[in-house]
């Protein structure tokens, strides 16, 4: 069964860069710009893990975190987020708003596929 | 990564224009916290991306910028001025670092150490060292045999509510070496109160790996907040390998308990006591269920290689099979027979592992999809079911273009332009779906769109331009589609259209009839097209039934084959619509000989092979029906293309050719007359 | 090595008496007249198939293919194996000749130009002619002789 993957950044070329290498490693990548964004692509369908950023226009990761936490069906689903070295303080807001891991940029795709196998097959 | 960099390029230029005019709104309202967060937000987003697509330059220097509204953003420092015109500065220096030049000019060098002492001395003269290359690699694996550690995993009970599952942890861990993992579940509690959330479950796990204590520890990243993680070295012998260990490991294995490390750490310090272990085979297999090799990669070439051999095994065989059969002897007929049977088994298991899922392909199909949908302005859905399905290798391989074709003309052709769905009332995002499934021995790929279907006026005038179809008669829709797949329906000028484009599906079907595919094709007008491809199940090697036509040889796929009957002439009856009703049962039928239209063949009694596809049955006469034979199914080569019922040759025993019949075809012509 | 180029090897054979040769650089092998399986229904030049050393090689009746009348298959009947380009790949075929008789060699430069009058068989096939020990030869192109398919059959 192919994995769906949620990736939520407002950068496009971050976007890109997670779509390329999951699509290749033989995922299905949606992609969401920011937190509002990302929630159309949770609905109506089976999302398998979410990778999002924190910093975002409209909905921060944080509460996008929070969010999926509370829909039925996603409360078990893992989520990464993309953080830097300098942020620490953030590490420990997003998990407690219970995410999963982390993973810290700038990343190449093996760092990415590593963190990522941590939490789904 | 070009790509990567040149969006991130034009990403950034973005960000540096939105910057600019965030900060000419600062200087009109120096106080404005929102704004301070957007142009702390904006360099934080310039600096990773900088770093991720190697633009380390650009990266660098926007962390001391970003340094600097850190503190502005804490209240630490004042918006003044000055500050405004050194981060105006840096900005035009941003976009000269964008250019990514291998050195810089020397104009642009001297402007670069004036504006970074400005910013220094914003940070307080605490020099902002230039951040180094982020350490990208993350194992840098020891070149030492490796270590034995034993590590104890205790997650706490709830770690599963953020999504965390603890035992891809353990496999990660596990997969990096060789090791043996015993699970606890001390603290289970009654049923009633047990919490199906809920983890009770703690590992313990010894291992002989390369991975450094650090490394290990980086397993457990998400989750050593929420865990108790233990890790203690045992050296670096490898005490799985241990006589005592595995004795210890024996004596405790049926027990809840836990091991005693102190027990473990004392046998393992008398290097003396370890001794190699001989019967390591049985002892792997008893102890370490969990980690023997599932899966290993094989060249592809290999397994073409292991193919090719034993497609010629098989004919040796054959070769071998007729020899004995002549010579009788029963020494040779008991020692032909078991070295067929192998032969066979071998057959099987190198057909079996030649074979792929056909979702391999969908990241080609779902990237094709949105790019060349995101290019023609269309926003199209790409779903897929059943693509796990398993198809040969090399099947897969002549299909892909096939099927990108087709999905090209779902895109190019099939879904319409938004505006148009909506006045269509359509939802504006179009579909494609792909789904595979096994019909019998077939694999059938439906490839569909929600599109504009098939223009039968389009089709009939080119049909009758192209002198496919005179226009006189009366087609239904579904056989107006159908001309599309006519040969010589798409001219050659629009085969060699760019790009593959608008490629016609006459010549996608010729394509699939080469490995013996077939295409079918419906379609309604404004709901959409449906083109299904159907696919031989086994390329290379099928039982078959050798038969004689006309003096010369022909094999049948044996699971085709319902039943053979021997008939008497008479009981054909004088039918003229040639339908014989065999066990209650009506089935068309034909003479091979018509079929191939050969000169008739005069006797009594006739075999008849009652052959099926789906649900449909058709009989076909042969002259004789000779017996088993396992043929390695070879193609007659594009010199024989559009052959309509031979779907391949193999050589027999003695050398000569047999040509395979392509009996789905031939059912299909008999139940559509 | 410009000076090697211009020497070719090339063998002469017959089809409905007239006199061919070809470069043997483009032929594999020579077989002795093998047993061929008709395939039904297929182009009346498509002789049939054979085995090649555990490959199906399929036969060109070349004298149907060049519309020369009368080629009978004889004890001196052979098949020439060669590799010919269609759809952009490589394929082995076998042509089936009267009989092959020699082998010279020829100077690139002798080759004479194909006359415009007076030659029975399709030029377009031909390379041009070369006299050899007091007889004409025509020169045949293989590649050509096999373009015309090429040319329907392409799905890129």
């Amino acid at each position: 069964m192919q994995k769906n993957v949620l990736i939520v950044d407002d950068s496009e070329s971050i976007r890109e860069v997670v779509g390329f290498t999951l699509e290749n490693a033989g995922f299905n990548v949606f992609a969401g710009v920011d937190g509002k964004d990302a929630q159309k692509f949770l609905d109506g369908r089976r999302i398998d893990l979410v990778i999002t950023d924190l910093h975002m226009p409209e909905m921060n990761g944080i509460e996008l975190i929070k969010v999926i936490r509370r829909m039925a069906t996603y409360s078990n689903v893992p989520i990464l987020f993309l953080t830097t070295e300098s942020q620490v303080e953030k590490k420990m807001e997003a998990k407690d708003a219970g995410a999963t891991g982390w993973i810290i940029k700038p990343f190449v795709p093996a760092k990415l596929l590593e963190a990522i196998n941590k939490v789904i097959r | 990564m070009d790509n990567f960099q040149k969006k991130f390029r034009e990403e950034a230029e973005d960000l540096v224009n939105g910057l600019e005019s965030l900060l000419l709104k600062l200087d009109a309202d120096k106080n404005n916290g929102s704004i301070i967060e957007e142009i702390f937000r904006t360099m934080h987003s310039l600096k990773g991306g900088g770093a991720m697509f190697g633009f380390n330059a650009v990266s660098d220097f926007t962390h001391n910028l970003e340094s600097i509204y850190d503190l502005v953003r804490a209240g630490k420092l004042a918006v003044s001025k000055e500050l405004l015109n050194t981060t105006l500065e840096s900005i035009d220096l941003i976009k000269i670092l964008l250019e990514n030049k291998p050195e810089l000019s020397q104009n642009d060098k001297s402007l670069f150490t004036e504006i970074e002492a400005k910013i220094n001395s914003f940070i307080g003269g605490e020099k902002s060292t230039t951040r180094k290359d982020s350490n990208f690699i993350a194992h840098k694996t020891e070149v030492t045999d490796g270590t034995s550690y034993y590590i104890l995993f205790e997650p706490r009970p709830q770690i599963m509510n953020n999504g965390t599952n603890p035992l891809y942890l353990v496999d990660e861990l596990v997969t990096s070496g060789t090791a043996f993992v015993k699970a606890h579940h001390l603290n289970l509690p009654p049923l009633e109160k047990l919490n199906p959330l809920n983890c009770y479950t703690s590992w313990e796990i010894v291992i002989f790996t390369k991975l450094t204590e650090e490394q290990i520890r980086d397993v457990f990243l998400f989750v050593e907040d929420e865990s108790h993680i233990l890790i203690d070295n045992l050296g670096k012998t490898n005490i799985l390998e241990s006589l005592k260990f595995s004795n210890y490991l024996n004596s405790i294995s049926e027990s809840t308990e836990y091991f005693d490390l102190q027990t473990l750490t004392l046998k393992l310090n008398n290097a003396d006591d370890i001794e190699q272990l001989t019967f390591k085979a049985d002892y792997k297999l008893n102890a370490l269920q969990d980690n023997q090799i599932t899966s290993i990669r094989v060249d592809s070439e290999k397994l073409d290689n292991l193919m090719n051999l034993v497609s010629e095994l098989v004919t040796t065989q054959a070769a071998l099979n007729l020899y004995t059969e002549a010579n009788k002897d029963p020494k040779l007929l008991q020692i032909n027979e078991s070295l067929e049977n192998i032969t066979r088994h071998l057959r099987d298991l190198a057909f079996n592992v030649s074979l792929l899922p056909i979702e391999t392909l969908n990241t080609r199909f779902r990237r094709l999809v949105r790019d060349l949908g995101a290019d023609l302005g269309k926003e199209i859905e790409f779903e897929t079911t059943g693509t796990e399905t398993e198809l040969d290798k090399s099947i897969i391989q002549s299909v892909t273009d096939p099927i990108m074709h087709i999905l090209r003309n779902c895109i190019d052709h099939g879904i319409e332009m938004p505006a148009e769905r909506t006045k269509k009332g359509k939802p504006a995002k179009g579909l494609i779906k792909l789904s595979a499934n096994y019909t019998g021995n077939t694999v059938r790929i439906i490839i569909s769109d929600d599109g504009a279907g098939i223009n039968e006026e389009a089709v009939l005038a080119k049909a009758i331009a192209n002198d496919l179809f005179k226009g006189t008669s009366k087609l239904t829709h579904e056989e107006i589609v159908n001309l599309i797949l006519l040969p010589g329906f798409s001219t050659a000028k629009r085969v060699t259209d760019i790009s593959g484009r608008g490629v016609g599906l006459d010549v996608v079907k010729r394509k699939i009839t080469e490995i013996r595919g077939d295409l079918e094709i419906k379609s309604e007008p404004n709901k959409g097209t449906s083109i299904t491809i159907i696919l031989p199940l086994t390329l290379s090697i099928i039982d078959g039934l050798l038969i004689d036509v006309n003096k010369y040889k022909y094999i049948v796929q044996l699971s085709v084959i319902d039943k053979i009957y021997a008939l008497d002439k008479n009981q054909l009856g004088n039918t003229k619509n040639k339908i014989i009703i065999l066990d209650d049962e009506q089935i068309p039928y034909s003479n091979l000989r018509e079929i191939f239209e050969f000169e008739p063949h005069n006797t009594d009694i006739i075999q008849m092979l009652v052959v099926k596809y789906e649900n449909r049955k058709a009989a076909i006469i042969v002259d004789d029906v000779l017996g088993e034979h396992q043929a390695v199914v070879k193609p007659l080569g594009k010199l024989y293309r559009g052959q309509d019922f031979i779907s391949g040759a193999t050589i027999l025993g003695d050398g000569t050719v047999a040509l395979v019949l392509d009996t789905n075809k031939i059912i299909k012509q008999l139940s559509n007359n | 090595m410009e000076e090697e180029e211009e020497i070719k090897t090339y063998l002469t054979f017959t089809l409905s008496n007239e006199l061919f040769a070809a470069n043997v650089a483009g032929i594999q092998n020579i077989l002795e007249m093998p047993l061929i399986t008709p395939v039904p229904k297929s182009e009346p030049y498509m002789k049939g198939v054979s085995n090649l050393r555990g490959s199906i090689l399929p036969i060109i009746d070349t004298g149907v293919k060049f519309n020369l009348p009368g080629s009978v298959v004889t004890k001196n009947s052979a098949v020439l194996v060669v590799k010919i380009m269609l759809d952009n790949e490589m394929i082995d075929a076998g042509l089936l000749v009267d009989s092959v008789s020699e082998v010279f060699e020829y100077n690139k430069e002798d080759i004479i130009e194909i006359p415009s009058v007076g030659v029975t068989f399709n030029t377009k096939y031909l390379d041009g002619f070369v006299k050899y020990k007091g007889k004409h030869y025509m020169l045949l192109n293989f590649d050509k002789v096999f373009a015309d398919q090429a040319k329907q059959n392409v799905l890129r």
